[in-house]
């Protein structure tokens, strides 16, 4: 990171910094405003308290929304896997005409704004007679992350050996017995990624949850959105404190998950001699893409 | 099933049930709840919509009114002004955070801005959002600043505003455009750089001629993730807009609480087509910048 001339250096480095500090105070504010005493919010706080915190317990309908997200993304990743999984292995191991075709129809609840499909799934789920539970959700979201676990589940696939498979099966396995013992564990590190994301991903799903859960299902984005349309006191932030810490907490699960599966490893060393980190690895899939339109 | 030595052969004698078996339940669930949900919501596009009920017709009504009215091109223009606007100051900030990620030498300071960088995407929206809403109002540390530099005698009121929204957008949207670009920067030859420093040209001059151009397909990938998740952008408008900034999907959402589905039909198939042209635009730009950056790449 050295420049000629000298000043062009420092130029550079205090751009940089500046924008770290533009990604990083407005979350560190967040926690400091759930510390104020008062029940507005202002900088800097009136006085130190953790009244807000106490005051979330008489507000029964966050665990409750929390208890609602983790159902619902949960679900929708495990639906997700499952049906993601066997189509890569489809697609992958047993070609057909129309491959193609299919693949381009299985990726393209990523073109669609999200809120349109939000709309576009109170209107099915009405006339289903489903709309406002859970279980619509779990559809809904598992729909918009299945094209995640079909691409990393499918370039793993691409990358591991049929001929294994064609061992084990000469051994005597049946195709199930030799899917599940010789393909799946090969597939454990995109497995993992895709689960992680997609839980990540519909965690946050607020235009899809929105329109189609009713109150009592509501989950917590959604919730705290409602809240913050009639109300804006500190419970907002002590709610948003807790999730931040919660989103450093699997931040670092992540990290020390990913660094002991062997495969990954060796993945962020090609992509990057120094990198230890989930992001690189993210960072070397996102640069190959490119790559493949040359 | 039989039990081929070859894979080549075994490829040709596999039967095509197992495929379809494989495939089933990612068809029942693609196949119902996506194209059926997609295709009903077309559907309603060509619906009728008087009085503040439905009613069933086939007509384009809702397209042409949407497409005829002035005041829809309004929402239409300010969707993808701020969208502009948006992926510019993300892209301005994004791309020296990226070039230092990958230039940086001391492994721990570079994990710093890695984790700095991307730690944020761990975060919903929803708390952003209100992170920006607590940070921007009128006794807020934005203005706890301004008061204090002297710049403004009573501060200034920047939330429920469309400042706001553009200066909320441009945080959530950091790590999508440093994302691809830091792909393209680590990936990137570094003796090309070395040979022209040898051949006596600056640092800026390396910047232009060869860092920039070879980074052309990143900056691509970037502007295109952002520039389209900002024109589907939802909560953010939403919240910070305060019903006051109205883009394409707020309206979107308005036109559905008020059941107008054809009208918020034909909004939304307009703004998905927007995105994918938009898609193609870029990519197109891209592969003749990228193209021209190869070729300067050899002159110097």
């Amino acid at each position: 990171m050295t420049f000629r001339p000298r000043w062009l250096s420092l130029a550079f480095g205090l751009f940089v910094v500046a924008v770290c500090l533009f990604i990083a105070v407005p979350l560190l504010i967040v926690v400091l405003s759930s510390l104020n005493e008062t029940s507005y919010s202002v900088f800097p706080p009136k006085g130190l308290s953790l009244r807000w915190y106490e005051n979330l317990s008489q507000q029964p309908q966050f665990l409750r929304a929390l208890g609602n997200s983790v159902i619902a993304s949960g679900g929708a990743t495990l639906l997700a896997l499952f049906t993601g999984t066997l189509a890569a292995v489809a697609i992958h191991r047993y070609p057909f005409p129309g491959v193609n075709a299919l693949r381009a129809l299985f990726m393209s609840p990523m073109v669609v704004p999200k809120i349109a499909l939000g709309v576009a799934y109170l209107i099915l789920f009405s006339k289903m007679r489903i709309a406002g539970g859970l279980f619509a959700l779990i559809l809904g979201e598992a729909v918009i992350v299945f094209p995640f676990v079909l691409a990393f589940v499918g370039s793993a696939l691409a990358q591991t050996k049929p001929e294994y498979e064609e061992a084990a099966s000469d051994l005597g396995a049946g195709p199930v017995r030799a899917f599940l013992t010789v393909t799946l564990p090969q597939l454990r590190t995109s497995l993992l990624l895709s689960a992680a994301i997609s839980f990540i991903f519909t965690f946050d799903q607020v235009e899809t949850a929105l329109l189609i859960l009713r109150p009592e299902n509501n989950t917590l984005p959604i919730e705290l959105f409602l809240y913050m349309e009639k109300w804006q006191d500190p419970t907002i932030a002590v709610v948003s404190t807790i999730m931040l810490l919660a989103a450093v907490a699997v931040f670092l699960i992540l990290k020390v998950v990913l660094r002991s599966v062997p495969d990954v490893q060796r993945v962020l060393r090609a992509g990057d001699e120094e990198g230890h980190d989930a992001t690189a690895k993210k960072a070397f899939r996102r640069g190959r893409k490119p790559d493949r339109r040359d | 099933m039989s039990r081929p030595t070859s894979a080549p052969a075994a490829r040709r004698r596999r039967p095509r049930w197992p495929a379809f078996a494989l495939l089933l339940p990612a068809l029942l669930l693609m196949g119902i709840v996506f194209a059926g949900a997609m295709l009903t919501f077309a559907r309603y596009g060509f619906n009728r919509f008087v009085d503040g009920h439905l009613e069933p017709a086939f007509t384009f009504e809702a397209y042409t009114a949407f497409l005829g009215d002035p005041y829809y091109w309004q929402v239409i223009g300010r969707t993808f002004s701020l969208a502009l606007e948006v992926t510019a100051i993300t892209l301005l900030l994004a791309y020296p955070l990226a070039y230092a990620i990958a230039t940086v030498r001391r492994p721990a300071l570079r994990q710093t801005l890695l984790l700095l960088t991307f730690m944020p995407l761990l975060v919903s929206a929803v708390v952003k959002s209100y992170a920006w809403m607590i940070l921007l109002s009128r006794q807020g540390f934005l203005n706890w600043i301004v008061i204090g530099l002297g710049l403004s005698e009573d501060g200034l009121d920047l939330t429920l505003g469309r400042s706001g929204v553009v200066i909320a957008l441009v945080h959530v949207f950091i790590p999508f455009m440093v994302l691809p670009i830091l792909g393209v920067l680590t990936k990137r030859d570094p003796s090309l750089k070395a040979a022209a420093h040898d051949l006596g040209a600056g640092s800026l001059r390396v910047f232009f001629t060869i860092t920039l151009p070879m980074s052309a397909r990143g900056i691509a990938s970037g502007v295109q993730i952002v520039f389209t998740l900002c024109l589907t952008a939802f909560t953010i408008p939403a919240l910070i807009g305060g019903g006051r900034v109205m883009t394409l999907p707020t309206f979107i959402y308005q036109r559905t609480l008020d059941t107008n589905w054809p009208m918020a039909a034909a909004a939304s198939f307009f703004l998905m087509a927007s995105c994918i042209v938009v898609s193609m635009v870029v990519s197109k730009l891209a592969d003749r910048f990228a193209s021209g950056g190869k070729e300067q790449a050899h002159d110097v």
